[in-house]
């Protein structure tokens, strides 16, 4: 696997394909600040090789500061992010799309595009309404990228959209 | 020139203008948007905070390292070459730093270059993740081949070069083969430990075929090496060097061999 070739169907099926959690405990560190967890995730035929991570920034009012992401691995120990799932506290462009948006919680996901353009290849990011959490964003990426093994809880729904 | 400067200077002030915004954020911080944004196009997270005195405390609110932790353990931030570069790039900049969050302080009427010197910090920050191991071996071996090809002509050289008396002979590719004087320099690349692990064993398959061969070991870091691995392999390979850095001593003992 190559990551400087992969197309967004390969990409895709990268996110896709079933896997499940190989450390379900992972311990809780507190590092510089900010909580982390860092999943080791493998897919079920074992072929395949991931990172699932969280982080929440724990300084007071900065609540809105977390993030999720899944990592493919090489067994070089290369990675690639294939979607990050962020809280709203920051601004955010596509380059290559020359549109941006505010403070918004939104999803990074790899492409091939801009891994043609030899740019970071989880760029694009599009704005979502799913979560506002960090528990609620971790939830939507494991649905998302069919991982199990890991205890999740979705954001209550709000009748008021993300302010 | 004959572009109107003054014009310009307006135009760009108008346009830099416009991408700082001050925002409040929650009740006793804003954040300052400024146009630098991380590669993967989310914005640098810079924040005020008022201080005693009437002072101000520009924070990334630790931020920096929370996006570097996404694909990097921190903790390597923290120790060697890394941790050297990160106290050098605070110095430079004059930025401070606490608990993992960096910070300038200063006066209103100095903001501006405030924000500039730690927005200089977090891009040079982020770049350390250009350290990592895997761009490290690849630049190595890059390397590696452009100093090989400096001292040995072209016809003399083979890259990947299969030893096909061996058995399995593709399995066991040799970086360099170089011609001899008196027989052909195999020239091993060692960038970590798995490759040392698996020059140890194309060299005792060579030597276990009675191979008319003489051999160069060339490490990216021979001290990062564990010792038993080194060992192993200084049993059965020939002469070594410990590092790229070692210039004189490359081009001294391949000259000294090649035909």
């Amino acid at each position: 696997m190559t990551f400087e070739h992969l197309t967004d169907k390969e990409l895709e099926e990268l996110r896709t394909v079933p896997k499940r959690a190989v450390n379900p405990k992972a311990r809780v560190a507190n590092k510089e600040g900010t909580e982390q967890f860092n999943y080791k995730l493998e897919s079920l035929d074992g072929t395949r090789h991931y990172q699932l991570y969280t982080r929440q920034n724990l300084r007071a009012g900065m609540e809105d500061n977390f993030s999720c992401g899944l990592n493919v691995v090489k067994p070089n120990g290369e990675s690639l992010t294939l979607c990050r799932y962020n809280g709203p506290s920051h601004p955010h462009r596509n380059h290559l799309e020359k549109e941006s948006f505010q403070f918004e919680p939104h999803i990074h996901v790899a492409t091939e595009r801009y891994i043609a353009a030899n740019r970071d290849p989880e760029t694009f990011a599009t704005t979502t309404q799913r979560f506002r959490t960090l528990q609620g964003a971790l939830h939507c990426l494991v649905m998302d990228c069919a991982v199990s093994g890991l205890q999740t809880t979705p954001d209550e729904p709000t009748l008021f959209p993300v302010p | 020139m004959n572009t109107d400067l003054t014009q310009l200077q307006a135009s760009l002030c108008k346009a830099m203008c416009a991408d700082v915004q001050v925002l409040p954020k929650g009740s006793d911080m804003a954040m300052v948007l400024t146009p630098f944004e991380f590669a993967d196009g989310d914005a640098y997270q810079l924040y005020l905070k008022e201080l005693p005195g009437g002072l101000l405390r520009v924070s990334d609110m630790g931020h920096t390292m929370m996006h570097l932790s996404y694909r990097n353990d921190t903790d390597k931030f923290r120790n060697g070459t890394r941790s050297k570069l990160l106290d050098r790039i605070k110095a430079e900049n004059a930025v401070e730093e606490e608990g993992g969050a960096f910070h300038v302080d200063t006066t209103p009427g100095e903001l501006a270059p405030a924000i500039w010197r730690l927005s200089k910090a977090m891009v040079q920050i982020n770049d350390l993740t250009f350290l990592n191991r895997e761009r490290n071996e690849r630049t190595f071996y890059e390397d590696l081949q452009e100093q090989l090809m400096q001292l040995v002509p072209e016809d003399k050289i083979q890259r990947d070069f299969i030893f096909d008396e061996l058995e399995d002979a593709r399995h066991y590719p040799i970086d360099y083969r170089i011609q001899g004087k008196h027989s052909p320099l195999f020239v091993f690349g060692i960038a970590n430990k798995d490759k040392a692990q698996l020059v140890t064993i194309i060299l005792e398959r060579l030597k276990g075929h009675r191979a008319d061969y003489e051999s160069l070991l060339i490490f990216a870091d021979q001290s990062e090496l564990p010792r038993p691995v080194l060992a192993r392999l200084s049993n059965v390979g020939g002469e070594q060097i410990a590092s790229l850095d070692a210039r004189d001593d490359i081009e001294r003992k391949i000259l000294r061999k090649v035909a």
